[in-house]
């Protein structure tokens, strides 16, 4: 019997990856959530063991992937939990015991810690003056705004949505709230680093963007490019927590004042200072005719990016060109923000901003289907995108399947039978464009090996890439090797996010297959998706094309302990084609999972920028039981391309669940919907309609 | 990373050994059952023990029998045991429907009676229950054995009667007629402790309650016992109204202090609900009523 590596603990993860002589680091950490370091007294550290202060990476540029913000070791701490210095030690014991005897005085400065208060004029500025990175992740036009903590604003002007709302007969609006939420990969961060002794930096470690990394690195220490070699094991999960550079300067740093390989691995409370998903804030309103024809849809989103912008931009930016969602508007005008706060960083997390966009929307749908007195599932047939029709970004859509996904949602609840204690949920997200990703493939033995940056983390890339290649090449999957990605050894490729490796790499694979054909030894196949959006008028290209997902649910309340029972949450999603079905139910399995815990449990707290829950008892990631009542399908079309599926099922559970308690008056309008908050929604039920909240509104 | 201080390990043979092994290592050995409580506490260097007493191998420990008008659990029995105890199912109901709601599988297969009451987490689900159907626990000492009821067991927040050199080794449930019991939990997924969650137990005679038990999880500094709502109870005709004024009477009495697992106001207001709910279901087993 063929036996998973994985069961047979067989695979060697980022945290198994050693290098001979190797020192062990650990991180010492800001305690405030804001200030600047006076002092840092290392007296107490046991000798052997070597510092690394700010003094010894003071020749180190600022780095970042959009915005180069951050130092490698933080002078001017702006988050609690900030790395201020690191130790490297001959054991993992000894590194941790040499932490804590560091002591680092700190002066407080006045910090913020939420993104309205942040964009205020009056706020504390967390950065002075902001440079846009140097990097290929740094691809759209960042658009700071001076002089205030926005690191990034993203526009869409479509028609003219003043006129439209003048011509709505109805007219709702609503705030929406999503807090910060932990990845929670089961494997933490870890990297192994060293320069060797022609000068080259060797780092192994747990990523999802080996060539961004080899860039932010390079730029770091001054080498070229090629002097930085990335080399990427698999990883124990990932979820966007292991994007662009988090430790790997200061290991390196740590490698380069020591003289000795450094290995890192991070600990379960530091995941949950390193990188967390964007909390946000998404004000809509939206305009229909009475017949039911969106006319007029406005967006003010602020995505709260933390301490340093990483990716925030981009996430704001995604959010933007998510907001009008799948349907047809002609009269579209969205603000997305990127705002700095004194909370560790926030970047990619799967969705990548649409889930806080599409909790907004498809709530403020319902909540418009019921001020018109139409059903929510009949206002989403009316409006939703076909092919030909034109997206609020000017592209026009094809590849449209939202009318059978939704169907197939609503049918798996029984919608049309009986929509009480149901909800639906439309998901339209987009896939990383522009980019671009190449493949080498060459005969070795009596088989293959297939050279590509794409990572595995767990949703089977590599098992996809030898299932593909198999069928190009008429062979076994087994006989196609696809050892670890290595920046010396691979061509280059965008990154392993947004869904878009099978899709990518599939392209570049055909092409590489043919040539290898021809050749007979090797081939090598390129693919390039171009696009992009203007950022001041959102129009261009947002998608090469879109993932796609319906989302319904069917559950029950205790009306008097305002707990949720679920009958089922099921997700219809667009696969085009599927490549490896075991493999692509796992990801809708993982993403409804993850989505679960975002409608009903998840939230990383914080009182006054102290991270409140960094334990597993105290965060609640969903439970198997918890799990019982997801269900899912995809859905293929004849000829139609592959579409990545590594995200899209995550989006739709959260809205379908808060549209499901929507059936039955109880409207809920920030995430978690725990047992406390729907109670507080039912007593609500009874009062008169609040005042709409604005504060977030165009500011 | 989550790695306990170092500390020395001895496998105790006999209850003796057990207890001879706590007397001669003093105060900073401590005694692992399940070690789902000690163990984490260990890794989060909460407790850093000099010395674990291993006592699984007390097979002796390990049993549910009625004797002599009680219930006997001992301290070394399973969750697991008293979810599928089909002696408890009969008697008590109330010990499988708490246990459906403790953590998972895994833990429960290897959690213990005597580790829940001795750890006294104030949300731990087990001390409500015991509290509720006034039980008595049997501490073992060198100078031989003390009863102790639960009213006196629970000391403070993680404090109980057991002194350094004790152990816990037996729950004794007093078996009366006309009873009924039920236990209500909320927690915010599954398996996981309670937002707050009420225990009631219910003795019924000729139409009138004898005597009650009433007590909470996750609403205090330690279990909460109700005595002032039990009190209420006693010696009245059963009814909707009277459960309803003792449930108020329970969450006037409760603590709760806000955390991750909720508000204070939405906890006291389910101390009230889940207390009326679990009185209203144990009124209806003491009467045969359950549908
Ligand atoms: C993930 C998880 C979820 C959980 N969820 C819940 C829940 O929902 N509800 C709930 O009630 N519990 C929950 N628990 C706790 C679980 O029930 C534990 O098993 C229990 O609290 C302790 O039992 P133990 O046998 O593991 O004790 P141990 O961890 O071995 O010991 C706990 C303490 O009791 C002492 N001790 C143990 N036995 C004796 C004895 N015979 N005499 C004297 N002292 C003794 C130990 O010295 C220690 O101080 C959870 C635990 C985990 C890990």
């Amino acid at each position: 019997m063929r036996v998973d590596p994985r069961a047979r603990g067989a695979v060697r993860y980022s945290v198994d990856a050693d290098m001979p002589g190797q020192l062990h680091a650990a991180l010492v950490r800001s305690t405030v959530a804001h200030g600047v370091v006076r002092g840092i007294d290392v007296s107490g550290v046991a000798p052997g063991v070597t510092v690394l202060l700010p003094e010894d990476v003071a020749d180190l540029p600022l780095y970042g992937c959009q915005i180069a913000d951050q130092a490698v070791l933080a002078e001017r701490p702006r988050h609690a939990g900030d790395v201020v210095a690191a130790v490297a030690a001959p054991t993992p014991a000894a590194a941790r015991a040499a932490a804590r005897a560091v002591v680092v005085e700190v002066d407080e400065l006045p910090a913020v810690f939420d993104a309205l208060d942040a964009a205020r004029e009056e706020a504390p500025l967390l950065h002075e003056g902001l440079s846009v990175s140097d990097n290929d992740a740094a691809y759209f036009g960042i658009r700071p705004v001076a002089g205030t903590n926005i690191c990034h604003r993203f526009r869409i002007r479509h028609g003219d949505v003043e006129a439209g709302f003048a011509a709505a007969d109805v007219v709702v609006e609503g705030t929406f709230r999503t807090p910060a939420a932990a990845h929670v990969p089961m494997e933490p961060h870890a990297t192994v680093a060293r320069f060797t002794e022609d000068g080259r930096l060797e780092v192994v470690t747990g990523t999802q963007t080996p060539f961004n990394m080899r860039m932010e690195l390079a730029a770091m220490f001054g080498l070229d490019e090629e002097d930085v070699r990335i080399v990427v094991p698999p990883m124990g999960g990932s979820f966007g927590a292991k994007t662009f550079t988090r430790q790997e300067g200061i290991v390196a740093a740590l490698a380069r004042k020591t003289g000795r390989p450094v290995k890192l691995v991070l600990g379960r409370s530091e995941e949950f200072l390193t990188l967390n998903r964007h909390p946000s804030i998404v004000h809509v309103r939206l305009g229909a005719t009475r017949t039911g024809d969106l006319v007029a849809k406005a967006v003010t989103c602020w995505a709260d990016t933390g301490a340093y912008a990483d990716c925030g931009p981009g996430v704001a930016q995604k959010m933007g060109f998510a907001a009008p969602g799948p349907y047809r508007i002609p009269n579209c005008w969205v603000d997305a923000h990127a705002v700095y706060t004194n909370t560790p960083p926030n970047g990619a997390f799967r969705g990548y901003g649409a889930m806080q966009s599409i909790w907004a929307s498809e709530r403020t749908m319902d909540l418009l289907a019921a001020r018109l007195g139409t059903g929510p599932l009949e206002l989403r047939r009316r409006n939703l995108l076909r092919d030909g029709d034109a997206y609020a970004t000017g592209e026009a859509m094809h590849g449209t399947c939202f009318e059978e996904l939704l169907d197939r949602a609503a049918a798996a609840v029984g919608y049309e039978h009986d929509p009480a204690g149901k909800g639906l949920c439309l998901v339209m997200k987009g896939m990383q464009t522009p980019s671009r990703a190449s493949i080498a493939i060459e005969r070795e033995g009596d088989g293959y090996v297939i050279r590509c940056a794409t990572t595995e983390m767990g949703q089977g890339a590599r098992r996809s890439l030898a299932l593909l290649a198999a069928e190009r090449l008429g062979c076994r999957p087994e006989q196609i090797r696809v050892p670890d990605p290595d920046t010396d050894r691979v061509p280059y490729d965008t990154r392993t996010t947004s869904s878009r490796s099978t899709f990518m790499m599939a392209g570049a694979l055909a092409e590489a297959c043919e040539a290898l054909l021809e050749d007979g030894r090797r081939g090598h196949g390129t693919i390039v998706n171009d696009g992009g959006l203007d950022p001041d008028t959102g129009q261009g290209v947002a998608s090469t094309h879109w993932h796609q997902a319906a989302g319904a649910a069917h559950l029950e309340v205790d009306e008097e302990t305002g707990r949720v029972r679920l009958h089922r949450v099921h997700c219809a999603v667009y696969a085009g084609r599927v490549v490896n079905a075991p493999g692509a139910a796992l990801q809708n399995e993982g993403s409804m999972t993850m989505g679960l815990g975002t409608a009903l449990f998840e939230s990383v707290d914080f009182n006054e920028g102290q991270v409140t829950n960094a334990n597993l008892s105290d965060y609640n990631v969903p439970t198997a039981r918890d799990a019982a009542a997801l269900t899912h399908e995809l859905v293929e079309r004849e000829g139609a391309p592959i579409h990545g599926l590594g995200e899209t099922a995550l989006p739709p559970v959260p809205a379908a669940i808060g549209n499901a308690l929507a059936s039955l008056g109880i409207e809920l309008y920030d995430l978690p919907m725990t047992p406390e908050r729907v109670l507080e929604a039912i007593d609500r039920r009874a009062a008169p309609s609040p005042e709409p909240d604005l504060e977030a509104r165009r500011r | 990373m989550q790695v306990p201080a170092p500390f020395e390990y001895e496998r105790a043979t006999s209850v003796d050994d057990a207890v001879a092994l706590l007397e001669r290592l003093g105060p900073e050995a401590r005694i692992i059952a399940g070690g789902h409580s000690l163990l984490p506490m260990m890794k989060l260097r909460l407790a850093a023990p000099e010395h674990l007493i291993d006592i699984n191998d007390l097979a002796e420990l390990a049993y549910i029998r009625e004797d002599g008008g009680e219930i006997r659990i001992g301290a070394l029995t399973r969750h697991r045991e008293l979810l599928e105890s089909e002696l408890l199912a009969g008697l008590l109901p109330i010990f499988a429907e708490a246990e459906r709601t403790v953590a998972d599988p895994v833990v429960r297969n290897r959690g213990t009676v005597g580790g829940s009451l001795c750890q006294a987490d104030p949300a731990e689900d087990l001390s409500a229950v015991c509290s509720a159907v006034k039980a008595q626990v049997v501490i073992r000492g060198s100078g031989g054995e003390r009863v102790v009821g639960m009213g006196d067991f629970h000391r403070g927040p993680y404090e109980t009667a057991v002194g350094d050199a004790e152990m816990l080794v037996e729950v004794r449930v007093p078996l009366r007629d006309g009873a009924g019991s039920a236990y209500e939990k909320v927690e915010r997924r599954a398996g996981d402790w309670a937002i707050a969650a009420a225990a009631a137990a219910l003795w019924v005679d000729g139409g009138t309650i004898a005597d009650a038990g009433v007590a909470l999880s996750a609403v205090g500094p330690t279990t909460v016992h109700a005595t002032r709502a039990e009190e209420a109870l006693r010696g009245q005709a059963p009814s909707e109204e009277l459960f309803a004024r003792a449930a108020g009477i329970a969450a006037e009495d409760c603590a709760p202090t806000a955390d991750q697992r909720g508000p204070v106001d939405y906890k006291r207001h389910l101390a009230r609900e889940l207390t009326h709910r679990a009185l209203r279901r144990a009124a209806a087993r003491a009467l045969h009523q359950e549908v």
